[in-house]
């Protein structure tokens, strides 16, 4: 899942998204108001966390343009300003969810996730596709016979993203940006070695390649 | 110093009494004067009758030639007496009786003025004239009572006295009534002072006499340099408490990292730690923007914000499916701040959300600042809802903000005047809380 962060604190951008890495998002660090906006309008989120106060333009207003331009992209407000006249403002200018400073990145995480599976209209923490149920919390993948398969991180990413976009092609080009943290010319090969290890956990013929589109998972249930 | 209207007073009476004792003394002796130059005269002339009717015989004896008649001879001590003396004998007015009088003896030409007690203890003005008729010296005495003069006098002068104190007292009064008015200018100015000190207002009406403008002046400059000073550090203690909070993030956080991971016992200090910065800048935050600007912001209208934090309540808890009824509706605004108003209402709402099962309920009483917020949760056990009443208690500390958000709503319901209540609810079973605020208007 690709996440865009716009905050202004770097350090505090930094840990985030190293951390949010690790529990299965790939973050996209803006660290002002206007080039924030510019990228949700242009690329692909999942959600965009978004910070109050920015320099350039006010999180609040980057919010209400969006709405404005008919984007529903789940946002997650990260604010230090968590009164609760700025969190009703807040949600009146079309925010999803509010989470104020100082906060637990585990909180954030939940919430992140629970924002996106809404999004995808889930319920519970629990992915299911193709047989295989995939849980966000621990990230642990059980196959259709009750076995439990670890995943590593890049690998939890592009099984959650193939299982919450069951029968869609899914072109390389969007698997990198949405599961990949690098930006490197070897991308698209790495993605075939993570879809080949992932083939070799759940089973191979649930993951189907197109020539020159993409790949599948083909949910036979 | 005491009153200005009692100085004035006080003044003015002092003045007045002077005034009219000095006018009440001038008068009473000028009429003295005026009618004792009459008696005198009409003596004058009884001397000149008298000495006119004097026969002087060869032997110098001297008698009158005809007895005066009236007053000098009706009766005894008629008021009216003369006596003349010549060289031997002494004539005196039948009206003396047997009384004599202390008379002053005069050279020829010469008079003299006396004022004497008579028979009767009778007052006398009495007047004693020295002439030569006929080689002979005589002094010719003619004395009239005044006592009705005196009295005359007396009773003028207490007339006077009652006069003069009837017209001090209407002086006086008028006097307080034109002070007064003159004062009700800064009774204007207390009231609107006591209008600022409200909050309903932030300067005073500069429509006051010239000579309080420029103290009502100054206390506006006051007022503005003070109102400046305080929006100042309520912003710089705003933006303190706004900018720590993002480091405090990282701090939070940093039990992640492979160095600290399992100091187990510093990550539990870092956290107490941490945990007791975060509640002490949001109360602080909270307090700040109390004390810093009742007034400016804009007023609180239930039937407006309320819907807005149900649905921002609903979003919150979106996962937990918690059903956010409002009951009771009120359009009418509230007197108080909308900041303010929805840091009490969504602390309150939060905690109920937080505990509810299901339902939360926030019903609006009739009168504005009046409500009740109840949830279906486990409610407290009753010894433990009787704390929930005192200010700063920390509840459940594994429900984060819990105890936190309540001084935040107790701060908020002292700074309105106002009770807060906790009991079970009967309804619906969990904490029902209620709030009535705008204690000291009614």
């Amino acid at each position: 899942m690709r996440i865009l962060l716009v905050e202004d604190d770097v350090a505090l951008a930094n840990d985030l998204q190293k951390k949010l890495l690790q529990s299965g998002f790939v973050v996209d660090v803006s660290h002002d108001g206007i080039d924030g906006k510019f990228r949700a309008d242009t690329e692909s989120y999942d959600a965009v966390i978004l910070d109050l106060g920015l320099p350039g333009q006010p999180g609040i207003e980057v919010l209400q343009q969006w709405r404005n331009d008919n984007n529903d992209i789940p946002v997650l407000i990260l604010t230090a300003r968590d009164a609760w006249h700025e969190k009703v403002d807040g949600f009146k200018a079309g925010a999803d969810d509010y989470l104020g400073k100082p906060f637990h990145v585990e909180e954030l995480i939940a919430r992140l996730q629970a924002l996106i599976r809404r999004r995808h209209g889930r319920a519970g923490a629990t992915l299911t596709a193709a047989g295989l149920t995939l849980d966000e919390d621990t990230q642990q993948l059980t196959l259709a016979n009750g076995n439990n398969v670890d995943l590593t991180a890049t690998e939890f990413r592009l099984l959650s993203y193939l299982m919450q976009h069951p029968d869609k092609i899914l072109s390389k080009s969007r698997l990198i940006e949405h599961v990949l943290a690098s930006d490197s010319a070897g991308d698209e090969n790495l993605i075939e070695v993570y879809i080949n290890r992932l083939r070799r956990k759940i089973g191979s013929g649930k993951i189907e390649t197109r020539r020159g589109q993409g790949y599948i998972l083909k949910d036979t249930d | 110093m005491k009153s200005l209207k009692a100085r004035l007073g006080i003044e003015l009476v002092v003045a007045l009494i002077f005034v009219f004792a000095l006018q009440w003394a001038l008068v009473s002796y000028y009429i003295k004067y005026v009618t004792e130059t009459y008696i005198i005269s009409r003596i004058e002339h009884d001397i000149d009758v008298l000495l006119a009717n004097i026969v002087i015989n060869e032997q110098g004896n001297i008698t009158l030639a005809r007895e005066p008649e009236g007053r000098y001879s009706e009766g005894p001590f008629t008021g009216h007496y003369y006596v003349i003396k010549g060289n031997n004998e002494m004539l005196r007015s039948r009206s003396l009786w047997d009384q004599s009088l202390d008379i002053n003896t005069v050279g020829v030409g010469a008079t003299s003025l006396q004022r004497i007690s008579g028979p009767l203890e009778q007052p006398l003005l009495m007047l004693t004239k020295g002439f030569k008729k006929l080689d002979t010296d005589i002094n010719v005495t003619v004395a009239e009572d005044i006592t009705t003069l005196n009295s005359g006098i007396k009773t003028m002068q207490s007339a006077y006295l009652l006069l003069s104190s009837c017209l001090l007292l209407l002086l006086l009064l008028s006097q307080q009534w034109i002070v007064h008015r003159a004062l009700k200018s800064l009774t204007t100015t207390r009231l609107n002072l006591e209008r600022v000190s409200r909050g309903d207002t932030d300067n005073l009406s500069e429509a006051v006499p010239d000579e309080v403008l420029p103290l009502v002046q100054e206390i506006n400059l006051l007022l503005e340099l003070l109102s400046r000073r305080l929006q100042k550090t309520r912003t710089a203690v705003g933006n303190l408490a706004h900018s720590l909070k993002t480091p405090l993030s990282l701090l939070k956080n940093i039990k992640d990292d492979p160095a600290i991971k399992n100091e187990t016992e510093l990550l539990t200090t870092l956290d107490k730690q941490i945990e007791s910065i975060q509640v002490t800048l949001e109360r602080e935050l909270n307090r700040a923007r109390l004390a810093g600007d009742a007034k400016s912001g804009q007023r609180f209208l239930p039937g407006k914000e309320l819907p807005a934090l149900v649905e921002t309540l609903e979003q919150i808890y979106k996962e937990q499916n918690l059903e956010i009824v409002l009951v009771n509706q009120q359009q009418t605004s509230w007197d108080a701040d909308r900041e303010d108003m929805l840091e009490l209402f969504g602390n309150l709402a939060d905690n109920a959300c937080k505990w509810a099962k299901s339902t939360v309920t926030i019903t609006l009483g009739t009168q504005p600042g009046q409500f009740t917020i109840e949830d279906d949760g486990p409610g407290f056990p009753a010894d433990q809802i009787e704390l929930l009443s005192q200010r700063g208690q920390r509840l459940d500390e594994s429900i984060q903000g819990h105890g936190l958000g309540l001084s935040i709503v107790h701060d908020i319901v002292q700074f309105y005047k106002g009770t807060i209540e906790f009991e079970p609810s009967a309804k619906i079973g969990g904490l029902l809380v209620k709030v009535k605020l705008f204690n000291n208007q009614e």
